[in-house]
């Protein structure tokens, strides 16, 4: 692009222009505001320069904005470099080959057997059969007869599945499943998982979904985020966030069915590693997520799930890395990590909808939230929430909406021993209250 | 047919409606309203009462107009609750009113002008560009950045509106080439 100046309106606006860009400055004077108000007063053209001057300064405030997070995004999701990949592959078979064959052997979970695994149970809630940590092999099968599991592929894919279900794992991205309920989500920039069911083949086009395979073997398929492609029929499908299908025999095209959600939220709830929440509390639902800052809800406190995967440096601020009771004031109370992180985060949001000139009456909501894997920080005060956006909230949050974050002087959180439960007491009258809660991503 | 599940919380359909519009409904109230935190508050009033109305609006509506007509409502109000507490803004009431029909005049249903100030951005210098997201997403002032980078704020001030100019023509010409395509 030339950066040349164009006389079309250089020289009638010139002086409105300046005065424009002045008036973000704390230091704008009353004889320019005067002066500001005179030249649109007096002229339908200076009012309608500074109109579309104005509507161009906001939307190149949203794409710098959304370039800005993006870019982050990317530099901490970077693609896989094959060249590492390769050389991690080369130093495990270099370690197998030097460990003696009989230690190996007598280990339940041993080396072979982490090497070969596919896929590992990272949450479960009230179920049999499976623990935390198990590892499966391609071709082995899993039944789930009470309770809820997700498991972590290899690939990066989660499936939370919950009873009763039985399915068979294909490989490091897939699963044939039989029948039962489930939830997945894609994190990232993996694509191609495939699930295989008794009338429909599945695949993830970068996205979450909520499947559920009846014993007749009907499938069918939500897309709460992204879209999916079908393959079962002779011509492929592809369903997009919002739609949901159900195929209820093999190689007959899918049919468009009302949207589901509700039926998927438990899976939904634990393929974020939540593995329970009482109380005033509740997970963001699909379509919701994307738009913490827009979400209102006056009844409930909201769980946000927002990046998953990120590495923070060392240093990185926070405003407690510890267990117990927090509370404010935080202003002395930043801490800064001692080594780098890899962190799923969370965003925990009270927003009522109510504008500061109506104050309602205070009201006190209490929540118990439990993780499958250890909290490692909690950021608690707006400095903090604000600084930390751009490495954690979903691109195209909307948080520069909430003109009011962090907690109040009455707010308690306090992170058991184990750290894998929060409980919340929020006493709120009308203002946004947010908290955000950093997960251990590497356990 | 209404936009809400059944336990009245907004479908996929109305967030993704309401997210894509947030550029020119921000758009809208800054027209409107200035700079400032009179834009910024408007700005809010204006999604928590879509949200709360999300159910009263059907899909096969055209989004852009029925939230607009809820933003001018919302802008209005702003102005009106400044009125009430004699708190000065940037613009007079009697100017804000002006520029409120002005504001209506901007947004469009499509986003034709954000993709073409998108591809103008693309062909900005580093520099350039490093100046635009300092004022722009840091939120930081001319005198900030002035000092910041060792330049004149007079001549930072000078560079800000050239580069505002060739963004604006850029845009003109790249709306008209898609008008005639």
């Amino acid at each position: 692009m030339s950066e040349s100046i164009h006389h079309s309106d250089t020289q009638d606006f010139e002086e409105l222009e300046s005065l424009l860009l002045d008036s973000v400055n704390p230091e704008f004077s009353i004889a320019d505001r005067d002066r500001l108000n005179s030249l649109l007063r007096d002229s339908g053209e200076a009012r309608a320069f500074a109109s579309k001057h104005l509507f161009d300064d906001a939307l190149l405030t949203d794409s710098l904005s959304t370039e800005a997070a993006e870019a982050s995004f990317k530099e901490k999701n970077p693609a896989p470099r094959q060249s590492s990949v390769t050389w991690l592959r080369i130093a495990a078979i270099v370690t197998l080959c030097l460990i003696p064959l009989p230690w190996m052997m007598n280990r339940p979970d041993s080396p072979e057997t982490r090497e070969s695994a596919v896929a590992t149970v990272q949450g479960t809630n009230r179920v049999t059969g499976l623990s935390h940590g198990q590892t499966f092999r391609a071709g082995e099968r899993v039944e789930i007869k009470r309770g809820r599991a997700v498991l972590r592929f290899a690939s990066g894919a989660k499936f939370a599945v919950e009873a009763p279900a039985s399915f068979a794992i294909t490989g490091s991205n897939g699963a044939d499943l039989d029948f039962g309920r489930g939830t997945v989500r894609v994190p990232g920039r993996i694509k191609g998982f495939t699930l295989v069911t008794p009338t429909e083949t599945v695949v993830d086009l970068g996205t979450a979904f909520g499947i559920e395979v009846a014993e007749s073997g009907a499938t069918s398929v939500a897309v709460f985020e992204g879209e999916v492609e079908l393959q079962g029929a002779s011509q492929a499908q592809r369903i997009s966030a919002g739609q949901s299908t159900q195929s209820a025999q093999p190689r007959s095209p899918a049919q468009s069915i009302p949207h589901l959600i509700d039926a998927f939220l438990n899976t939904w709830e634990t393929s974020f590693g939540v593995e329970s929440v009482s109380g005033d509390l509740r997970v963001a639902r699909p379509g919701e997520r994307l738009a913490p800052g827009l979400a209102i809800d006056p009844n409930s406190l909201l769980l946000f799930p927002e990046r998953e995967n990120v590495t923070l440096p060392e240093g990185f601020a926070v405003n407690s890395t510890r267990t117990g009771l927090h509370q404010r004031p935080f202003r002395k109370q930043i801490e800064h990590l001692t080594e780098s992180l890899t962190v799923d985060s969370y965003l925990l949001q009270y927003h009522p909808g109510a504008d500061a000139s109506t104050p309602e009456e205070q009201r006190v909501f209490t929540a118990e939230l439990r993780f499958d894997r250890p909290v490692v920080g909690l950021i608690l005060a707006a400095d903090q929430l604000g600084a930390s956006d751009t490495e954690l909230a979903m691109p195209g949050a909307q948080l520069k909406n909430i003109t009011r974050r962090g907690i109040n002087i009455d707010d308690q959180v306090e992170l058991s021993e184990d750290r894998r439960t929060l409980r919340i007491r929020m006493s709120i009258q009308d203002s946004v209250d947010q908290i955000r809660v950093l997960v251990d991503a590497s356990a | 047919m209404n936009s809400s599940s059944p336990d009245n919380s907004p479908d996929a359909a109305f967030v993704s409606a309401l997210t894509s519009l947030q550029s020119r409904l921000r758009g809208y109230c800054q027209a409107a309203l200035g700079h400032g935190d009179e834009a910024a508050e408007a700005l809010q009033r204006t999604n928590i009462t879509l949200w709360r109305k999300s159910v009263e609006w059907n899909p096969e509506q055209d989004f852009s107009r029925w939230a607009i007509s809820i933003a001018r409502f919302e802008v209005l109000g702003v102005v009106r609750d400044r009125q009430r507490t004699n708190r000065r803004f940037v613009f007079d009431p009697d100017v804000a009113e002006q520029m409120i029909d002005e504001a209506s005049e901007r947004v469009s249903p499509s986003s034709a002008r954000q993709e073409a100030l998108e591809c103008c951005l693309a062909k900005v210098s580093q520099k350039n560009r490093d100046l635009l997201s300092a004022y722009f997403v840091r939120g930081e002032t001319l005198r900030e950045i002035a000092t910041s980078t060792g330049r004149g704020l007079s001549a930072l001030k000078v560079a800000m509106m050239r580069l505002r100019r060739s963004l604006r023509s850029c845009i003109e010409t790249q709306l008209g080439k898609e008008a005639s395509a």
